[in-house]
């Protein structure tokens, strides 16, 4: 495999298609704030000021459009405006209605710094914060805020055998443009 | 090109915000509505209680309430453990029909009156038997249970405006109102708990043309009236605490009237606060300050305060005080300010020897006895006091704060001065104060009577002059040392000259030179060389 000489031409055209197959090639990450048309929330009783969340079911909705179509790194920093929780408020994160991971809102909390990974397929990613239990009554409720300081971060990192796949498609490309020089 | 487009914009805006306008409804509310059908968008539909249309309105939209006396519906906002009569949870304006006399909302034992989100509205009712107090063995941090019996407002953006506000109670703080900006509206007889923040009338808000009365303080930190807020032209009258500051603590007051406030500790009518342009009579405290404690009050009028205790102060205690007039306030020891005051520019009894500029002469009010603490047209006060403690806004009567080029002693500013000049310092050395004598040289000293008034100088006296004596040339730093006859309730600039004919010819080569009983001096370390020298001394205030 180290000398291109002794790669047939079938096999560096192989290598080469691997190249193109194993696309996206570099880490490419796309921030976003929380807020403006493309935020919602929903909370049931009827009685909440903005942003406010405290019974299971009820959530803050953020759609992204990111530059790539299929991405595998979510990274988010919520921050909670007004925190007025008795209770710890425990949360799953969905993407396109899919469970991506979970976390949970304690008493006073300001901030949260969660990272997920899995593959996610575009153009568009619906992020859903969704609260999984319900915070008696009396025992206050959460806001997140969405006047730019809650952000998304969601990024395209090469798996490791995209990495290999890649390496070996472009030795192939090398040996090729290599082999056409000798002649 | 350019002006055709910016018209088209401007109309296009003002399309927008027409349509806007025209977007927003009206939703009824009736307590006696036999037909109450959504949405409640005329009165033969409307609610019978005001949540139900706060429930189907949007932001900007109208709710309007017809006579009668609200007490059901309602709910906990954000989970909270306090129900709310009305929890105007969106950005709406709920208003009655006729005002606060017809149009009552009740809370009860365990439910506030009101709740206004940020943006929201209310308008013209009466707000009473409101109760904040949930759990309070709980703390929750950030937590509103125990806030506002009448209304809780979620930010100074939520208004309330033409209400009457009574008989409402909260466990901590803001017997009647928590937050908030309130416009002509009334608070009267809210009370707090045995602990709490403070602020037995308000807490928090922003108070414009309103009357706080009777309401308690309790055992909260303080502030019977309010606490830590911002009252402009209010009136607070028999609040109390039984700590200190039966009206007011940790607030900000312009143009407001402060009386029979009463609290146990210091501070009858305000502690730990500024006041401008407001008349504090008959406050009464239990330690010390009876009109005032531990704040800062610029252009008051202090009388017939009271302090019982051995503190002293029945006018003030540890105050700094500057124009104003502090007199006929009554404590065992003390009674018009105390030893730790400062005052500056101030008539009072007897003459204050902390701070500068301070008169002590018969006041003049028009009517002491019935409360009438404006000046007579020869008090002293009139122009006797100091343009650089002077408030920005208007007197306690809303009129201009400064007639006749100097501000007066006290609240209220007498409006037609016949002089320019101090009425006291006229009055001292025995001159009219109808203006005749303003500019007269009574003692051939080439120096008017307005200049010596200016330079604190006697008129009557010849040898009373603002002079520059002859400098005298310096070694240790070299220079030449400029002398003056001066004063001590004055300050000075120094210019020089080294060409008289040159334009200008003068040049300030030293401000806020502080006056010196007697002479004052300056070292012109630039004056090196052979000269010529030449100096001018200007008086500052």
């Amino acid at each position: 495999m180290q000398n291109p000489d002794i790669m047939s031409p079938s096999l560096r055209l192989v290598l080469c298609l691997l190249v193109v197959g194993s696309l996206p090639p570099v880490i490419r990450a796309d921030s976003f704030a929380f807020g403006g048309p493309g935020f919602t929330w929903f909370q049931a009783s009827g009685l909440a000021t903005p942003n406010h969340i405290w019974v299971a079911g009820d959530y803050w909705d953020q759609s992204f459009t990111p530059s790539l179509s299929q991405e595998n790194e979510f990274d988010f920093h919520l921050v909670y405006n007004d925190n007025s929780l008795a209770q710890t408020l425990n949360m799953e994160v969905l993407v396109n209605g899919s469970f991506l991971g979970d976390f949970s809102i304690s008493p006073r909390q300001s901030s949260s710094d969660l990272s997920f990974g899995a593959m996610f397929t575009g153009p568009t990613f619906d992020v859903r914060l969704e609260a999984l239990n319900t915070i008696p009554s009396g025992q206050n409720s959460v806001s997140l805020d969405a006047s730019g300081l809650s952000t998304a971060a969601i990024t395209i990192i090469p798996e490791p055998c995209s990495t290999v796949l890649l390496g070996a498609g472009l030795a192939g490309l090398a040996g090729t443009i290599r082999g056409r020089f000798r002649k | 090109m350019a002006v055709l487009l910016k018209r088209t914009l401007g109309l296009a805006c003002l399309v927008c915000l027409l349509a806007q306008a025209m977007n927003a409804s009206t939703f009824y509310v009736d307590v006696n509505s036999t037909n109450s059908t959504q949405p409640f968008l005329g009165w033969s539909t409307a609610a019978t209680n005001i949540q139900d249309a706060i429930g189907v309105a949007n932001a900007g939209d109208l709710v309007l309430v017809n006579d009668g006396i609200y007490s059901t519906g309602g709910g906990p906002v954000n989970n909270s453990g306090v129900t709310n009569r009305v929890a105007v949870n969106k950005p709406v304006t709920v208003q009655s029909v006729n005002g606060p006399a017809m149009t009552v909302i009740e809370g009860d034992g365990g439910t506030r009156c009101v709740y206004l989100a940020d943006g929201a509205t209310l308008t013209g009712f009466t707000l009473t038997k409101g109760t904040a107090f949930f759990a309070p063995w709980l703390f929750y941090g950030y937590d509103n249970n125990n806030y506002g019996g009448g209304v809780w407002c979620e930010s100074i953006s939520a208004t309330v405006s033409n209400c009457v506000i009574s008989g409402n109670y909260a466990f901590d703080s803001g017997g009647g109102v928590y937050g908030g900006t309130l416009y002509n509206c009334s608070l009267s007889n809210n009370a707090l708990g045995p602990s709490g923040l403070g602020g037995g009338g308000a807490i928090f808000s922003t108070l414009n043309n309103c009357t706080l009365t009777g309401n308690n303080a309790n055992g909260a930190d303080g502030g019977g009236g309010a606490a830590y807020s911002t009252l402009n032209n209010c009136t607070l009258t028999n609040n109390a605490c039984m700590f200190p500051a039966g009206g007011a603590y940790f607030c900000t007051l312009n143009q407001c009237r402060l009386t029979g406030n009463v609290c146990a500790e210091f501070g009858g009518g305000a502690a730990y606060s500024t006041l401008n342009d407001c008349a504090l009579t008959g406050n009464l405290s239990g330690e010390f300050g009876g009109g005032a404690a531990y704040s800062t009050l610029n252009n008051c009028t202090l009388t017939g305060n009271y302090t019982d205790g051995p503190g002293g102060g029945g006018g003030a205690a540890s105050c700094t005080l500057n124009n104003c007039i502090v007199c006929d306030n009554n404590a065992s020891d003390n009674p018009n300010f105390d030893d730790y005051s400062t005052l500056n520019y101030c008539c009072a009894i007897p003459l204050p020897t902390n701070g500068v500029g301070n008169i002590t002469n018969v006041l003049l009010f028009v009517d002491e006895a019935n409360g009438n603490l404006r000046l007579q047209s020869n008090s002293p006060c009139i122009n006797a006091g100091n343009n650089v403690y002077a408030p920005p806004g208007p007197d306690l009567d809303g009129n201009p704060r400064i007639a006749g080029g100097t501000v007066d002693i006290g609240a209220y500013e007498f409006q037609n001065p016949a002089s320019v000049i101090s009425y006291a310092w006229l009055q001292q050395y025995g001159e009219p104060t109808d203006g005749s004598a303003d500019y007269a040289d009574l003692d051939g000293t080439g120096m008017n009577n307005w200049q010596k008034w200016l330079a604190g100088l006697n008129p009557t006296n010849p040898a009373s002059i603002l002079a520059v004596l002859t400098p005298v040339a310096a070694n240790k730093p070299p220079g030449l040392v400029v002398t003056w006859e001066s004063v001590d309730t004055r300050t000075y600039f120094l210019q020089r000259s080294t060409n008289l004919a040159a334009q200008p010819a003068f040049f300030t080569i030293q401000t806020n030179i502080v006056g010196q009983a007697g002479t004052t001096s300056f070292t012109d370390t630039n004056a090196i060389g052979s000269g010529p020298f030449f100096y001018r001394v200007g008086v500052g205030r």
